[in-house]
């Protein structure tokens, strides 16, 4: 996400794009999606660790913004209503999921795919600390994953995010400071533990 | 490890999201604290690890699967009735019942059907009704982004931004 001025859609080439889709314009929509899906692919996926699932996440996104297009008012840069709803869509997911007994396997496929020229063991232990990072950021409240998800990983910036999730600032300064103090102590321990198994694992060596 | 006003300030800092003077501040706090110095150290740490991880990208079939969907639930509305009534049923009819406004809606369905084709007459006029309901998911997106969502997401109060409801 880029520009930080509050509340203001105005000079906003998205949100003129939204007031068109509003009033019912398909190519409008159309250029939205294409301009935004993608990211918003990478962006749920950090909720719900598959492709096929956030994919799908991601369209349902699309539909909710088309059937809720005459909520959108220009006082609102687009992309703080976008990803207001997707960060909404991919919370509900990951609540529907935590509700059923057998949670979908962890996608093996969707981690360390770059892999190439990295040894064995790094990719071993890149693996297994990326598992430990989506854990922990599972077992966040949702309002620390959600502010943690969108600084880091959506890149908005505070006042963004602010926006997305109707907080202050300060509060978002905090809630990003302790799901990062949460993932540091979970890191710290596994190192700690990883260390005493064996000397040779080496985890941030990046 | 201990905390002071400051630790809370340690990841804005580091993603340079503090105001000039609480930068300052921060800074100067920092050559006297050796425990804010220690996590920091930590949590840069931390952020490069979160920010190497890879990210997913879109599969090769996702535009075209995608954009076909938006035409067949979006942009075809003939081909969405059938659909549509499907859709009214378990736990989202569930949802719907509580409202008068719903089950008037349902009542419609029920006797007369989802209106196919053009109306007229007094059919015209509960259609012209129902417009606001046409594409009715968004009354249930109104529970869903207001209600449903601010009431089970706790922690997040997430309100519509500053938009009002229009119906036209
Ligand atoms: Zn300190």
């Amino acid at each position: 996400m880029v520009g930080s001025k509050r509340n203001l859609g105005i000079g906003d080439p998205d949100a003129r794009l939204m007031l068109a889709v509003k009033a019912g314009d398909r190519e409008a929509f159309v250029k939205l999606f294409e301009s935004y899906a993608p990211r918003l692919v990478g962006y749920v996926d950090r909720y719900l660790q598959n492709r096929a699932v956030s994919e799908e996440i991601v369209q349902e996104v699309f539909l909710k913004l088309y059937r809720t297009r005459k909520r959108y008012t220009v006082q609102s840069r687009f992309s703080t209503w976008l990803y207001r709803i997707a960060t909404n869509t991919a919370l509900n997911a990951v609540r529907r999921r935590q509700h059923q007994k057998n949670r979908e396997p962890f996608d093996e496929a969707m981690v360390g795919t770059d892999t190439a020229g990295q040894s064995a063991d790094r990719i071993v232990d890149g693996r297994r600390l990326e598992k430990l990072i989506y854990r922990t950021i599972d077992a966040l409240p949702p309002n620390q994953r959600a502010a943690f998800n969108l600084t880091r990983f959506a890149g908005c910036t505070y006042l963004e995010t602010a926006d997305v999730l109707g907080l202050s600032e300060s509060a978002i300064k905090s809630l990003v400071f302790r799901a990062a103090d949460t993932l540091r102590q979970a890191i710290d321990v596994d190192e700690r533990r990883g260390a005493s198994r064996s000397n040779t694992l080496r985890l941030v060596k990046r | 490890m201990m905390q002071d006003k400051y630790t809370e300030w340690i990841v804005a800092y580091l993603d340079d999201e503090l105001g000039e003077a609480e930068r300052t501040s921060f800074e100067e706090h920092l050559e006297g604290c050796a425990s804010c110095r220690e996590q920091l150290e930590g949590l840069s740490k931390t952020a490069q690890l979160v920010d190497a991880l890879p990210t997913a990208s879109p599969s090769a079939q996702f535009e075209q699967s995608s954009l076909e969907r938006f035409d067949e639930e979006l942009f075809r509305p003939s081909a969405s009735s059938g659909r549509k009534l499907g859709w009214l049923t378990g736990p989202r009819l569930a949802a719907l019942v509580g409202s008068g406004i719903a089950a008037a809606v349902i009542g419609v369905l029920v006797f007369s059907g989802w209106p196919t084709g053009k109306p007229h007459g007094e059919e015209r006029a509960i259609a012209d009704d129902l417009e606001l309901y046409a594409d009715y998911e968004v009354i249930v997106n109104l529970d869903l982004l207001q209600a449903i969502d601010t009431m089970e997401l706790e922690g997040i109060d997430l309100v519509a931004p500053q938009a009002e409801v229009e119906v036209n």
